[in-house]
């Protein structure tokens, strides 16, 4: 199509020299949109990005000159402990999220696409609405429901006879806050993709399992978990990126810039905000950001890769 | 569900799908409470004072009733003494402004991508797709000290104009002008001597307002959710939007939280935004499980 296109456009200038001046103003029409997007590319990415690898391997702290230090960001970010709390924290919200996150939406996508289900259409706004809501919101009310002292899930607990949890200031309790809100923002966006995934599946297989005698159960295991697991490989890289772009714990523990208690909810985003931005410790966020850029980048290539599986986009 | 067939008394045949949907009703409300419950609550935290909020009792309804969170919000009574409307409408001044442009430039961009050739085209469209490919912690650092240095500190531009050529929005928009806009349609028009703009306005536009939809509603959305980036660019309090205004209550270092009038100005931060949603929940909602958007 590509080559049609542009064997008529240059047809034309060919053919019909009355028609150049036109082109002309094609050509101004082109460089008109084109430029801007350029100077935006360069100007706001990959000028930043260039910028932000000098700074990894420079030390500055915001006034006077950067000073080389070569790979000296890089080792000092290793031994820190906090960064290190950081990556570890961000390895164990992937680890607990991703498959939580898969196995919750498979699950939710398979009601929701239930013909019988009654209010199908709200239930699938409402999944939906906590992906539009500000994280900060979503922060604020889930640090209510945890409240150790008059929050809801302590009530509730203490309704059935089980003693208050003091989520929000032991380690464990205030990781698994994190993942539940995070879990909770997310879901409606994972499950949506899988139901599409799901509503893809040839009804044909279903019905000749069904007269093969084939109960539910093994048309599962059978037909949707294998024909759907394209669709599942796209959720967990969705789920990976969200996870590793988690800035909640942020919103949840201001007044430890997101650290937890026991620099248990730190993740990686949340570190390098504050390193540089609090801290003004612009190298090693730099490098901090570098390291989690090499990551991202390798995911983003994984998700391609999982795309052309899943619907076969050629790009 | 399968319906037991060999039965075949009418009252046998019903009972068993009557159980089955009680059940499925169940099923849907137990789908719905962890979804729903946060929003309830936080309407219900919204309307009661801060000693209420805090006896550790179950709170399912307001007791006692009172206005007076939102009215302290809305006339601005507070530390940062700026009403919650100014910051609403700063977020649409924010959304708004990032996402109208963004849909105008990224429709040509993709137009452009889809149906013409031109020296470069194929090096420009792989830049636009290889932005996707930079997470945005690899140039936040530097992105903050540039804006500072073009002295775009406490303006809107620098949530505005970066974020027009995002490479997902013209990738989308290019296989849905693909897609939607046959190439003859193209042709007929440039016989009849239509310039690209012109093409653009009269003939691509309008058959791609669908799709403008689905992009623009997501792209605001996320606009009206910044925080990240609209915390490095605004100290000047009058210019915060929603998202800041509500991390000036939760980020207090005020010993006992301001509750009833973090909620109530939770609420109104994201009412707009989900009525929007709302409004085009259709096109969405059909665009995410049809697999348009990912």
């Amino acid at each position: 199509m590509t080559a049609r296109s542009a064997l008529r456009l240059r047809r034309i200038t060919a053919r019909e020299p009355a028609r150049s001046s036109r082109l002309a103003v094609q050509r101004g029409a082109l460089l008109a949109v084109l430029l801007p997007f350029v100077a935006i590319v360069t100007l706001f990415q990959l000028v930043p990005f260039l910028w932000s690898l000098y700074l990894s391997v420079h030390r500055w702290a915001g006034v006077g000159t950067p000073r080389w230090v070569g790979l000296g960001n890089f080792t000092r970010i290793v031994q820190d402990a906090t960064i290190q709390a950081a990556f570890a924290n961000t390895v164990l919200f992937i680890l607990i999220m991703v498959p939580t996150l898969t196995a919750l939406s498979l699950a939710l996508a398979l009601l929701l696409n239930h013909a019988l289900l009654p209010l199908r259409g709200i239930l699938r706004v409402l999944v939906f609405l906590p992906y539009i809501t500000p994280a900060i919101v979503a922060a604020i009310i889930f640090s209510i429901v945890f409240n150790e002292r008059f929050g809801h899930m302590n009530a509730m607990l203490q309704l059935v006879g089980l003693s208050p949890v003091a989520w929000l200031k032991t380690q464990t309790g205030a990781r698994i806050v994190v993942a539940l809100t995070g879990i909770w923002q997310v879901l409606g966006y994972t499950t949506l993709i899988t139901l599409g995934g799901l509503q893809t599946l040839p009804h044909e297989l279903y019905e000749a399992a069904t007269i093969d005698g084939a109960d539910a159960w093994q048309r599962f295991w059978a037909i949707t978990l294998p024909l759907l697991s394209p669709t599942l490989a796209v959720v967990s890289v969705i789920a990976l990126l969200f996870v590793l772009n988690l800035f909640l714990p942020y919103f949840l523990f201001p007044a430890t810039n997101g650290y937890g208690p026991e620099r248990g909810t730190v993740t990686v985003s949340v570190v390098q905000y504050v390193y540089a931005f609090t801290n003004r410790r612009y190298g090693e966020a730099a490098a901090v950001g570098c390291l989690v850029g090499i990551v991202g980048f390798l995911i983003a290539l994984l998700q391609i890769r999982v795309w052309r599986l899943s619907r076969g986009w050629s790009i | 569900m399968t319906l037991p067939r060999s039965r075949t008394t009418h009252s046998i045949r019903r009972s068993p799908v009557h159980l089955t949907s009680a059940g499925l009703l169940l099923i849907a409300v137990a789908i719905a409470l962890p979804f729903a419950f946060p929003y309830y609550s936080m309407l219900v935290l919204s309307f009661m004072p801060r000693s209420a909020i805090m006896q550790p009792v179950l709170h399912l309804w307001p007791a006692p009733w009172i206005w007076e969170n939102y009215r302290r919000i809305f006339f601005g009574e507070w530390v940062l003494s700026v009403s919650i409307f100014r910051a609403v409408f700063n977020s649409f001044v924010l959304a708004t402004g990032q996402t109208i442009p963004m849909l105008l430039l990224c429709s040509l961009l993709a137009f452009l991508f889809a149906k013409w050739d031109f020296p470069g085209r194929s090096i420009l469209f792989g830049l636009s797709l290889a932005t996707m490919f930079i997470p945005y912690q690899a140039t936040l650092v530097a992105f903050y000290l540039l804006v500072s240095r073009l002295g775009w500190l406490d303006t809107f531009l620098p949530l505005w104009i970066p974020w027009w050529v995002p490479g997902f929005a013209i990738f989308f928009l290019r296989q849905y002008i693909r897609a939607a806009i046959p190439d003859d349609l193209i042709d007929s028009g440039l016989i009849d001597g239509a310039g690209l703009l012109r093409q653009y306005w009269s003939v691509v536009l309008p058959l791609i307002v669908p799709g403008l939809v689905v992009v623009g509603v997501l792209n605001f959305v996320n606009a009206w959710n910044d925080y990240i980036y609209s915390n490095l660019v605004f100290s000047n309090v009058r210019l915060y939007p929603s998202t800041l205004y509500l991390y000036s209550f939760q980020g207090s270092r005020i010993a006992v939280p301001e509750y009833g009038m973090m909620t109530a100005a939770s609420i109104l931060a994201s009412l707009p935004i989900i009525t929007i949603f709302l409004v085009f929940q259709r096109q969405i909602i059909s665009g995410l499980t049809r697999g348009a958007i990912r």
